[in-house]
């Protein structure tokens, strides 16, 4: 199974981006997108964004589970108080995984705003903000 | 306008396709079918019911609420492919022709028979074939045999015609159209009506098209469990049953399977016939066909018959719904409606059925009308019902739903659900917008919208059609379909989500557009694709393929080249070389062109130097088959930030024109105005005004800037910084500087290559012809590379660079928040444009310096030695200097300036005498010519001129320099005044730099002063006999006393190599005014120190005087000293004041004497040095003797000045003054005053007289107080009067007392007030008792002073005792 990880900013922007497998089920944590999907995989996303923005008005909560399809894929949405949105592409729906993975980037990303020396929207590209990341995806998908 | 294919209401409207016909304008054919298109709704109310019996089937009585309405389209395309599909869906088939022509004179009634029967034979599945002649003149509109016509119709021209004329011909149309629609139905009659799949199987049996055969593939709408709306659609295998609470007809366990073909084929003519109601406009009719047949195939398990016919009842409600006629829900239909759904709650009122049913059919209708809002309330579930009913029938592959109905249907379902959403429920805008399709404005509250039908709501029915996979369909159908889809998207605001959908078109579209170009060279499919694209997303012309994808890119951001923040790059980049391969294959120019440019501008960053190039030839090679083609388009350049920034090179040294620089000592000078000068000084040292002073160093900082001053007619070089971000080299064929303003500026064209990945540097040379501000506001660069030009860059001086402000808008509507001119909301990357300017002066003159008449531009000199030289200058311009100043500087200056900086430690008298060298000892001069002022500042172009130069030699010179700053003043006032800015002037200046040696000369090694007393004679020697002449005969002693001088003593050493004669002068005020001079002249041998004598009159100066404070050469600021407390202050200011006096009077001189003339010198001197006769400044060098090196202290002072008081005492023998008489007396006793007195004979009287002179100016009450007392030298040989040696006591010895008797008292009030100069005797008897030597001495003390002034002193001493010797 691959998941499709962006960090969007408020300017449709992407603030982080991950492609990645799962460690389950003997897989190597590398992700095995077809080349048209991992073509499309940001457009899927970005196009996604059209819905989070209508839901996530609807709600108090900020994870916002599946909020769109696209043929087998899913993606999941969470909104942080700044606005910035977590989108996960994924296949298989497993809700509390991924709100939990989404819980712990947002630990992550406030800890990143938190650096006088980040501005809002900035490309995210520290190696130990990616590595947290990663290690957060081996441990909840 | 066209009618939307997919629009809820399509299935009830007729299909109608209008040709052009003979030879008309196309924009004569548009504005017709427009006129036709605005009457497509034809009321039933208006048609005229059909005379045939048998053709009255759909007679427009049966329900005059009714409306046909046309689906007029010019599609050339029948769409024959679908043909298969019109068993099921009926509507789909073209039931009319029109062909539109104007009206001709020529032609005949057979010519048009023919054309008629050409459309017929061409259309014949068309029912109605009708030939619209327009703009026909009103004469043959009368004319009635005309009108008698089989399907020609004769429409009068649009301004001799009312619309009704034309609405008329409509309704008989319409009329024409229902009486040949019952022939239709019954020609249905007796055929079978087949499902599509069995259809298509036959039409492919009976037509050789291999082309079509994908069409038969099954599809599988994979419908996935979790969508939002929780509908779970029942897999076709999961159950055949029917759904609860249906009523079956008749059951269906008990129906034989002869039974169900026969009612099947009952249920889908019922079914046909419904559809042919909905279309005549009948709704009425066809809700209860539609019904019937639901219920039917229902119970037989027809599911795809059952679908489509459910769809049916659906549209008859929304039509019946937006006709405001009330109906109520069938119970067949109800059935398909949850309990819990809105209509439970209707069920409870009782309402008269205004609907008619016919009981035969056997169903019982709920009671109640159903109101929109109710409608609403169970659609969603009415259309999943459909959705159900589709997929079931998917379990016999013969009787399966084809992909195309599927989500055409799904389509029109989420359209309707969209106009409900955008409306805020299905209200009366929302029915009408539906009915006649009218533009809807979005409402944006969210309150408003109902449940169930959300963004993602409606997103979920969306995904639902996307999940049957729609690439298994024909390539023009599935574009057809998302173009539906991305409709949806953007109507309800979602427009990434239709980017999204139309990027999919397009990359759809592009591979098969190759295809068909190898094939069959741009054939059909093209066409299609586009047609069927372009209505849905607006564009209608050429230019509408651009227009789509440009709207599409807008949302990628990357249709901004500024909005830098924004977006997804990678998007951007993506969608951009889609758009560039779209338009490649379409040869679209324009849009290779406009895209290619965009994806540089946007995306260069992410671009591979590959995809560059190819980007690059891509748009080479379009805008040469542009030029091809005839029409050249213009390519604006992708960078519009080509432009760094412009600056001036600053002209060097050696440059052929000097610099510009900025002076205002050149101002004053010209109008040479001293009191303003003083003046301003003098407020300027008083107080302190913060606004008047400039700052300093601020034109200095403004010429780092690189904020040149230029010169008309002179060739200035400008730097213009390009950049290059791209993999590619530019050739720039030409840059020019562009400039706004009234000067004019020449430029030199200039070609550069810019290097890939480069930022580089050109110069560029420019003359800047006129004068006043020069604005440069950017380049003119014609890039070759086949890119037309020139164009206009602007200078971006660097990008904004700041923390970004509060976020207040998210989302794609924050592109526009960055593009928005308001600055505070402009984020950091954005670009700074800037303008440079300069100011632009009149022309100025250059000059160079011919010779210095120094050797070597070096000078020895002798400290205190003046020298001249000259300096030849010429005027190289055409330009005449009027304006000319020397402005000097030595290296003695720096130091001195240096120690005043940090004046808080030095005393003001210091500061004096520092400022003093630095401001009256300059070491150069100009000398101008006396004769005609006015031309020591003019140089006439090309004119040579000399100046004439003095030096002085300075102590610790070592060089000096000389600016000659100069320029011209225009004559014209508007010219001078861009010369001339804050009081200054631009000029250029000519440094001469002079390299000074500087020996000692003549060294002050000491100085003191003494006193003279009265009647002081002088001993013998050189010296002294020189003295005592210069008293005895240039000053008349009888009237002037010795003590009104004192004499200084004054060392000089000789430090030079040469012996020297030392002239040392000095004037001598008398008081009768005629001053006369005291000159006193030596030669002093090499390292040999002399002496000098100089007699100085004593110097009085008023107690206003010296109240003065030290006053300060360089205009400072009075600065109060705490250090100093006022006893010093005062003695300072003295000091000051007496030594400025001394120095008035005081001058040296000093001749240098050669060694061959020495000889005689000496001899001379010997004889009488004051006398020489040899002409020293003839033959040597000469200078001054510098004597400021004088320093005075309070003793002297005590020397040099008159007393405030002068006391003085005369004693005088009663015997003499007996003798003479009183006036004599008087001058006698001024003449011997403060002489020593011998009394021969002590036993005699004296007078003791004591003149007092009040020397100050003011008025005195004087204490005085006489001290006689015996001098100290006798005491040890005390002889008494009787010539005996006595013993006598110490204190008997200093009692005066006793040795002195006095005739009145010793202290004494000056009965009368002094006032100033004025003078009183005092007269005291006395006898001396004993003999010995006396001192008599006074003392005079003010008392009650009118005007105390703090620490003067109040005690007067006597300045000599009077020695008195008795014997």
């Amino acid at each position: 199974m691959s998941f499709y990880l962006a960090i969007i900013g408020t300017r449709d922007n992407p603030v982080y981006e991950l492609a990645f497998g799962t460690h389950r089920q003997g897989g190597d944590g590398q992700p095995k997108f077809s080349v048209q999907m991992k073509e499309l995989n940001p457009f899927i996303v970005h196009a996604a964004l059209d819905i989070v923005e209508d839901v996530q008005w609807t709600t108090n909560t900020m994870y916002l589970k599946v909020v769109d399809n696209f043929y087998n894929y899913m993606i999941s949405a969470f909104v942080t108080a700044g606005n910035i949105k977590f989108l996960l592409l994924h296949e298989t729906k497993v809700e509390d995984s991924i709100r939990q993975f989404f819980v712990d980037i947002y630990d992550q990303y406030i800890k990143t705003v938190l650096n006088p020396f980040y501005a809002v929207n900035q490309t995210i590209s520290s190696p130990v903000f990616d590595q947290k990341i990663r290690n957060l995806a081996k441990k909840y998908l | 306008m066209f009618l939307d294919e997919y629009s809820f209401l399509s299935p009830s409207r007729v299909r109608c396709t209008v040709y052009p016909l003979g030879g008309i304008k196309k924009s004569f054919f548009v504005k017709n079918v427009e006129r036709l298109q605005r009457l497509r709704e034809v009321c039933l109310v208006d048609v005229s019911p059909p005379s045939d019996s048998h053709k009255s089937m759909f007679s427009p009585q049966g329900f005059p609420n009714g409306r046909v309405v046309y689906d007029i389209s010019m599609s050339k395309v029948e769409d024959k492919a679908k043909a298969y599909l019109e068993d099921l869906e009926p509507w789909r088939r073209t039931l009319c022709v029109f062909a539109v022509t104007a009206y001709d004179t020529d032609r005949s009634n057979t010519e048009l028979k023919r054309y008629i029967n050409r459309l017929r034979e061409k259309h014949p599945r068309a029912i109605l074939h009708k030939v619209l002649i327009f703009s026909t003149p009103n004469e043959i509109m009368n004319d009635e045999s005309l009108l008698v016509n089989n399907g020609i119709i004769y429409v009068p021209s649009q301004r001799s015609s009312v619309v009704t004329s034309l609405e008329t011909i409509m309704c008989d149309i319409t009329a024409d159209f229902l009486s040949k629609l019952s022939i239709l139905v019954l020609s249905y009659q007796s055929s079978v009506l087949k499902s599509p799949n069995v259809k298509e199987m036959e039409l492919l049996s009976g037509v050789n098209n291999n082309q079509s055969i994908s069409f038969t593939a099954t599809f599988k709408p994979t419908i996935s469990s979790h969508s939002p709306s929780n509908s779970s659609i029942l897999l076709p295998n999961a159950s055949s049953g029917p759904l609860p609470g249906s009523k079956t007809y008749g059951g269906s366990s008990a129906v034989s399977p002869s039974d169900k073909l026969k009612l099947r084929a009952k249920a889908r003519q019922g079914k046909l016939l419904a559809h042919f109601y909905l279309l005549s406009g009948r709704v009425n009719d066809a809700f209860r066909e539609f019904t019937e047949t639901v219920n039917i195939c229902r119970s037989i398990h027809d599911h795809l018959w059952c679908g489509s016919a459910l769809e049916g009842v659906i549209i008859c409600m929304v039509i019946l719904s937006s006709l405001n006629i009330p109906f109520s829900i069938p119970v067949a239909i109800s059935s398909f409606i949850s309990a819990s759904s809105s209509i439970a709650s209707t069920s409870g009122t009782t309402h008269l059925l205004s609907l008619p049913h016919r009981n035969s059919s056997g169903d019982v209708s709920k009671s109640g009308d159903v109101s929109p809002a109710m409608l609403l309330g169970f659609l969603p579930e009415l259309f999943d019902s459909i959705l159900k009913l589709y997929v079931k029938s998917q379990a016999l592959a013969d009787e399966s739903v084809p992909q195309l109905v599927f989500c055409e249907t799904l389509l029109r379902c989420t359209k309707l659900l969209t106009v409900a959403h955008l409306c805020g429920g299905l209200n009366e805008i929302a029915l009408s917008a539906i009915f006649h399709q009218e533009a809807i404005e979005p409402k944006r509250s969210m309150d408003c919208i109902p449940v169930g039908l959300s963004k993602a709501d409606i997103n979920s029915w969306v995904n639902k059609l996307l999940f049957t996979d729609l690439s298994t369909l024909p390539v023009p159908y599935q574009c057809q379909i998302m173009c539906g889809v991305a409709s949806v998207y953007s109507n309800l605001g979602m427009d990434r989500k239709a980017s999204l959908i139309l990027r999919s078109v397009f990359t759809t579209i592009t591979p098969n557009l190759i295809h068909t170009d190898a094939t069959s060279g741009k054939g059909h499919t093209t066409g299609t694709a586009k047609d069927n694209l372009l209505p849905y997303v607006g564009g209608k012309n050429e230019t509408g393929l651009t227009d789509v994808l440009d709207s599409m890119i807008k949302i990628y951001s990357a249709g901004n080249v500024i909005a830098k923040g924004y977006g997804w790059s990678t998007l951007k980049k993506e969608s951009l070389s889609m758009c560039v391969e779209v338009c490649d294959t379409v040869g679209n120019l324009q849009g290779i062109i406009y895209f290619g440019s965009l994806l540089l501008s946007t995306s260069a960053d992410i671009l591979t130097s590959n995809e560059q190039q190819n980007v690059l030839s891509k748009i080479k090679l379009s805008v040469k088959r542009s030029e091809e083609f005839g029409s050249r388009i213009d390519v604006p350049y992708w960078d519009p930030l080509i432009l760094r920034g412009i600056r001036v090179l600053q002209p060097s040294g050696g440059g052929q024109y000097p610099p510009l620089k900025k002076s205002k000592d050149i101002i004053l000078d010209e109008t040479d105005d001293s009191d303003d000068d003083e003046e301003s000084q003098a407020s300027g040292a008083i107080i302190f005004n913060p606004f008047a002073s400039r700052t300093p160093g601020s034109q200095s900082i403004e010429s780092k800037e690189g904020v040149l001053t230029l010169v008309e007619n002179e060739k200035i070089e400008f730097a213009v910084k390009l950049q290059n971000p791209f993999h590619f080299n530019l050739n720039l064929e030409s840059v020019i500087i562009s400039t706004m303003g009234g000067v004019e500026l020449e430029c030199n064209r200039i070609k550069v290559l810019l290097l890939a990945n480069t930022v580089s540097e050109v110069i560029i040379a420019c003359t800047p012809r006129g004068t006043g501000d020069l604005t440069v506001t950017g380049c003119e660069i014609a890039i070759i590379e086949g890119i037309k030009g020139p164009y206009k860059f602007g200078i971006c001086s660097g990008v904004i660079v700041s923390r970004q402000e509060r976020i207040k808008v998210i989302g794609k509507n924050s592109s526009n928040e960055i593009v928005s001119q308001d600055k505070k909301l402009l984020i950091s990357g954005s670009p700074v444009m800037t303008t440079v300017s300069f100011p632009v002066i009149p022309k100025q003159p250059i000059l160079s310096v011919n010779h210095l008449s120094l050797e070597e531009k070096c000078v020895a000199l002798l400290i205190g030695e003046k020298r001249k030289f000259q300096i030849g200058i010429k005027n190289l311009s055409a330009v005449d200097i009027n304006a000319m100043l020397l402005v000097f500087n030595d290296s003695t200056v720096k130091p001195l300036k240096q120690v005043l900086g940090n004046f808080d430690d030095i005393p003001p008298n210091e500061i004096y005498e520092i400022e003093y060298f630095l401001h009256n000892r300059q070491a150069l001069k100009w000398l101008r010519s006396a004769t005609c002022p006015e031309e020591n500042n003019l140089v006439v172009a090309g004119f040579d001129k000399e100046l004439e130069i003095e030096i002085l030699g300075k102590r610790g010179m070592v060089d000096a320099s000389i600016k000659i700053e100069y320029c011209n003043i225009p004559a014209d006032q508007e010219q001078q005044s861009r010369l001339l800015v804050d009081g200054e002037s631009w000029v250029r200046d000519l440094v001469v730099p002079i390299n000074v040696t500087v020996h000692a000369s003549i060294e002050f090694v000491s100085f003191d002063i003494v006193a003279l007393q009265p009647g002081f004679r002088f001993g013998s020697g050189d010296t002294s006999n020189f003295l005592s002449e210069f008293f005895d005969n240039q000053l008349n002693l009888e009237t002037i006393d010795m003590s009104e001088f004192c004499l200084m003593t004054i060392d000089l050493r000789n430090c030079w190599t040469c012996p020297m004669e030392v002239s040392l002068v000095t004037q001598i005020d008398n008081q009768d005014s005629c001053a006369s001079g005291y000159t006193i002249t030596a030669v002093i041998n090499p390292s040999c120190t002399s002496r000098f004598l100089i007699p100085i009159k004593r110097i009085h100066l008023s107690s206003h005087t010296l109240r003065q404070l030290i006053p300060s050469l360089s205009g400072r600021q009075f600065v109060v000293n705490n250090v100093v407390n006022n006893e010093q202050d005062r003695s300072m200011r003295e000091l000051f004041w007496y030594r400025e006096e001394l120095f008035k009077n005081l001058r040296g001189t000093w001749h240098e004497i050669p060694e061959s003339r020495f000889d005689i010198r000496n001899n001379n001197q010997n004889s009488n040095s004051r006398k020489s006769t040899v002409d020293v400044s003839k033959y040597g060098r000469t200078g001054e003797v510098e004597l400021r090196g004088i320093r005075l202290t309070p003793d002297m002072i005590k020397v040099l000045q008159v007393s405030p008081i002068d006391v003085v005492v005369r004693i005088e023998q009663v015997g003499d003054d007996q003798k003479k008489t009183d006036a004599v007396t008087k001058d006698h006793i001024d003449k011997n005053m403060g002489q020593s007195v011998i009394i021969r004979d002590g036993s005699e009287f004296v007078k003791v007289f004591t003149k007092i002179t009040n020397n100050t100016d003011r008025n005195l009450r004087l204490i005085l107080r006489s001290i006689p007392y015996i001098a100290t030298s006798d005491i040890t040989t005390g002889v008494s009067t009787d010539g005996k040696l006595q013993e006598v006591s110490t204190r008997q010895l200093y009692d005066i007392d006793s040795r002195i008797l006095f005739n009145g008292v010793l202290q004494k009030t000056i009965p009368q007030v002094l006032g100033p100069g004025q003078s009183f005797t005092n007269q005291l008897g006395a006898l001396f008792l004993s003999r010995g030597e006396y001192k008599w001495t006074s003392v005079v003390e003010e008392i009650t002073p009118e005007n105390e002034v703090i620490g003067e002193s109040r005690t007067h001493i006597q300045r000599k005792p009077l020695d008195i010797y008795v014997k």
